[in-house]
């Protein structure tokens, strides 16, 4: 049976591979190069994510050996646990992301070449599966450096605007400057195990001593922490994911990020086998600075797809904070809360993925009908466009963590693992901090549940504010397609938490042997059936409440009676103008928090009387408080020294020849 | 005798940084060579073995006859008889000379080297060749002598291979006259371009061209 497994995993490479090649070879007819990429790249998905699902069923680690680069650098894809999960996560957005690029490049038709961008999508899928698969640490770096350098060019496919330049520029430095560190902290591995390969790190790595564990840690966290997005280092995220097309913003949110969960996973649970506790009160600090931080920024955006990238900016935070209580239960040796967390973490990913996905497609959807991402310019689409309408509430109710979908689920299993920080805990501090780490979740929830009514609200109800709203039409059977797959996906993962604790289970036996039991269906199990949350119940009893509610305020008010007529005008006609707009709807957060957005807010009335004034301007201007005040002077910085480093860069002939000489002699005389 | 050979090189290259007109330098670098293939041809005369015969002589024929009319032709063409300029003067470049040559005969006393029998006399010299050539390239601003300096370096790495082992295989020492000859024609046209371009072989006019 294995053999098949590997047969399979082997087609859903090719496909891939033969997807990058024939999209090039047929570049001159769009549409074929536009079937063929997005065909090969939905095999390739389906495969993948059947190859991921026999694995994680059979419990048989499959290896593929492919290329022998150098006699000890192999080029070999083991699925392991940890890498069919991530596989499978990869493969089922790529499933929906292909079906719905099969619509959405439609639009570059004639603009872009179509050859280029179907077999960039092919090869970027290509090198995430490669990243979560290979066993070695330079093939891991390679593929890495692919991924980086791949998404990088779908980023700017339109490079003709001058801002997706600049987002393109500060990703390909953000994501060079985390490369550095992993890069760093594998040799680091290197260096004190003299091997390459992961298998000889899993082996050895974890007896190493603790200040080279620590350096590793800290070397792989802000390495892979720059690729997943964590504050401050996600300058990259609000930049890079508006301007890539929206199919490739999709898969960049949805799943890229994920495989610098994946590499931290890898690194500190299978290589190290957890460490100080410290280590999770790192991981956590930052997750909860980033979840709150994140959501903040995005409370203000009012494009589309930069809400969203702040968003994923969040929701790493929430997989951190997962991340960081599951460490520090491991160092507290409590293996069934680890498990609890590593599965809170684990379902997260698979659930951000997916809700995150279908919000980039639905704002892709609104993209291609209306060609703006500003919220403010539109409106009424629920009436355009309902299909879009409805997968993008469920997306953002998802988000929202709202129970039955599946962000819910996993919020709510994060929650509980904070929870037990501080009730299992013996220890002061954490029985106050566990508490409000919880808060802050708390809180976070709050912020995203209201901006996405603010999106939601602003973009698809009310009337369309300008003409291209108003004219919006529903987006291409495809299209929609590709989003009903994971609204679906949304829908069932939720409801069937089992589906995934199955998955999840195989890697929290692996590294904690301990598996979450219980019934599967509508549950969140848990070894004592007080913690297990119920999603039947739960549903339920909150309707239960909602009816009494209701029947409550029937009994107490009598029967409702409503009068249908026009608002009161003040005897202006009505217009859109005058509608609430999203900026107004997130005005009192931006004014609470003003310290942190740096906002300058100016008011001018022109006209003779101030009582009657002709037209009333208002501006609020707002200001990223991370990048002013840690990024500039940093980069301030560094250009004053690189300017001091010029000086030895003359032009002159002689200088640079002097140059040589010296060395020469100094390093005649250095050597013995 | 392989001690006068040696300290002739030495005085030649040295030579070079004292010289007024430019074309003073290529008799000069003619004389060097000569010198060269008359190390090479000693050397075979000792050891008998055949290859440093066909270094010797390809040594006279390429860098004592045919660089040099290369470049008499270049110098001749693009009419620099005029005089040399240094960054140093006359005096303070042939104090630097001499600390070079102090450094490269100490150098080569600290690197203990494999030396051969008959070579290691030359050792310290083909050293101190090497840092007089980068020095000579340093020194002088006209365009030609940076690839005069260039030769020497040259000169000094085929010594040192001489030196250790009897000279490199015979294939790498045909390879490196190829080079040589190869190089020193790209020197005699870019020194014409830049005299076209600059209306001076002066280098550090080509410090405009910074960015």
């Amino acid at each position: 049976m294995g053999e098949f497994a590997i047969r399979l995993f082997v087609l859903s490479l090719l496909l891939f591979v033969f997807g990058a090649f024939s999209a090039l070879c047929f570049s001159r007819r769009t549409k074929w190069a536009n079937v063929l990429a997005h065909c090969s790249s939905f095999f390739g998905g389906l495969f993948g994510a059947t190859t991921a699902l026999f694995v994680l069923s059979t419990k048989h680690p499959i290896i593929v050996t492919a290329w022998t680069i150098v006699s000890d650098v192999v080029l070999r894809l083991k699925v392991d646990m940890l890498s069919a999960y991530f596989l499978f996560v990869i493969s089922f957005v790529t499933i929906a992301v292909s079906v719905y690029s099969l619509g959405y490049v439609t639009e570059y038709y004639g603009k872009k070449p179509m050859g280029l961008l179907g077999s960039g999508l092919n090869l970027f899928v290509l090198s995430m599966i490669a990243v979560v698969t290979v066993d070695h640490s330079v093939s891991f770096l390679i593929a890495w450096e692919l991924m980086s350098l791949l998404s990088f060019l779908l980023v700017m496919v339109e490079h003709e605007k001058a801002e997706t330049r600049k987002a393109g520029y500060v990703y390909v430095v953000m994501t060079h400057f985390g490369t550095v560190f992993i890069i760093l902290s594998f040799l680091t591995l290197f260096f004190f195990t003299k091997h390459l390969d992961f298998s000889s790190f899993t082996q050895t790595a974890a007896h190493l001593p603790a200040s080279v564990k620590n350096i590793i840690f800290l070397l792989s966290l802000i390495g892979f922490g720059t690729k997943a997005g964590m504050i401050p280092l996600h300058v990259w995220l609000p930049r890079a994911h508006p301007a890539a097309p929206s199919h490739i913003s999709a898969l960049m949110s949805a799943v890229m990020i994920k495989t610098a969960i994946y590499g931290l996973l890898r690194v500190n649970y299978d290589f190290l086998k957890g460490g100080a506790t410290w280590w999770g009160a790192v991981v956590l600090g930052i997750g909860v600075l980033s979840a709150v931080l994140g959501i903040l920024f995005g409370v203000a955006e009012n494009d589309m797809k930069r809400f969203l990238a702040f968003s994923s900016a969040e929701n790493i935070g929430i997989i951190f904070m997962g991340l960081g209580a599951s460490l520090l239960f491991r160092s507290y040796h409590e293996p069934l809360l680890g498990a609890l967390a590593l599965t809170a973490l684990l379902y997260h990913v698979l659930n951000h993925a997916i809700f995150k996905g279908l919000l980039f497609m639905g704002a892709g959807s609104v993209l291609y009908a209306t060609h703006t991402k500003n919220i403010n310019e539109l409106g009424g689409l629920i009436r355009r466009m309902p299909w879009t309408a409805v997968l993008f509430l469920i997306g953002g109710m998802s988000l929202a963590a709202f129970p039955p979908l599946n962000g819910f689920m996993s919020e709510w299993t994060t929650f509980q693992s904070l929870l037990h920080l501080s009730f299992s805990l013996d220890h002061p501090i954490w029985k106050t901090v566990g508490g409000l780490l919880a808060a802050a979740l708390g809180l976070t929830g709050a912020f995203v549940a209201g901006s996405v009514v603010k999106h939601f609200g602003t973009a698809f109800l009310a009337l369309p504010r300008t003409p291209h709203a108003a004219k919006a039409n529903e987006v291409p059977l495809a299209m929609r397609f590709g989003m009903i797959v994971l609204a679906c996906g949304t829908i069932a993962f939720g409801v069937w938490p089992g589906l995934v604790l199955r998955m999840t289970n195989r890697i929290t036996e692996s590294y904690f042997h301990q598996s979450l039991t219980g019934r599967a269906m509508l549950y969140i199990p848990f070894h004592r059936s007080a913690e297990s949350i119920s999603l039947g119940w739960t549903t339920i009893i909150f309707f239960a409440i909602l009816l009494l509610l209701i029947t409550l305020l029937r009994v107490w008010v009598g029967k409702s009676n409503n009068r249908y007529d026009e608002t009161w005008n003040c005897g202006t006609p009505l217009v859109q103008t005058m509608e609430y707009t999203g900026t107004s709807y997130s005005h009192p957060v931006l004014m609470i928090f003003k310290r942190l957005y740096g906002i300058e807010r100016k008011v001018e009335v022109q006209g003779e009387y101030a009582y009657y004034p002709k037209r009333i301007r208002h501006r609020l201007k707002t200001e990223a408080i991370i990048e002013t005040k840690l990024y500039r002077p940093l980069i301030l910085g560094t250009v004053w020294l690189s300017q001091r480093l010029r000086a030895i860069q003359s032009g002159n002939l002689q200088s640079y020849l002097a140059y040589m000489i010296i060395t020469l002699i100094v390093l005649l005389l250095w050597i013995r | 005798m392989e001690q006068w050979i040696a300290m002739l090189l030495l005085i030649s290259a040295i030579r070079l940084l004292q010289i007024r007109k430019i074309s003073d330098s290529v008799s000069i670098l003619a004389f060097q060579s000569f010198v060269l293939a008359l190390t090479a041809g000693a050397l075979w005369y000792q050891t008998k073995l055949p290859h440093l015969l066909v270094a010797a002589v390809l040594t006279l024929v390429v860098k004592a006859m045919i660089i040099p009319a290369v470049l008499h032709y270049t110098i001749k063409k693009i009419d620099v008889h005029r005089q040399v300029e240094r960054v140093t003067s006359k005096y303070s470049s042939l104090l630097i000379a001499i600390i070079l040559s102090v450094a490269g005969f100490y150098v080569t006393s600290r690197l203990h080297l494999p030396s051969t029998k008959f070579g290691a006399p030359y050792l310290p010299v083909s050293i101190t060749l090497v840092f007089l050539g980068t020095f000579i390239m340093v020194d002088h601003k006209k365009a030609l002598m940076q690839g005069i300096g260039l030769i020497t370096i040259e000169n000094g790495l085929f010594l040192v291979a001489q030196a250790i082992s009897y000279g490199m295989p015979m294939m790498v020492e045909l390879g490196i006259f190829f080079d040589m000859l190869v190089t020193v024609v790209i020197i005699g046209i870019l020194s014409f371009r830049i005299h076209s371009t600059f209306e001076s072989l002066n280098i550090e006019k080509m410090s405009n061209l910074k960015g």
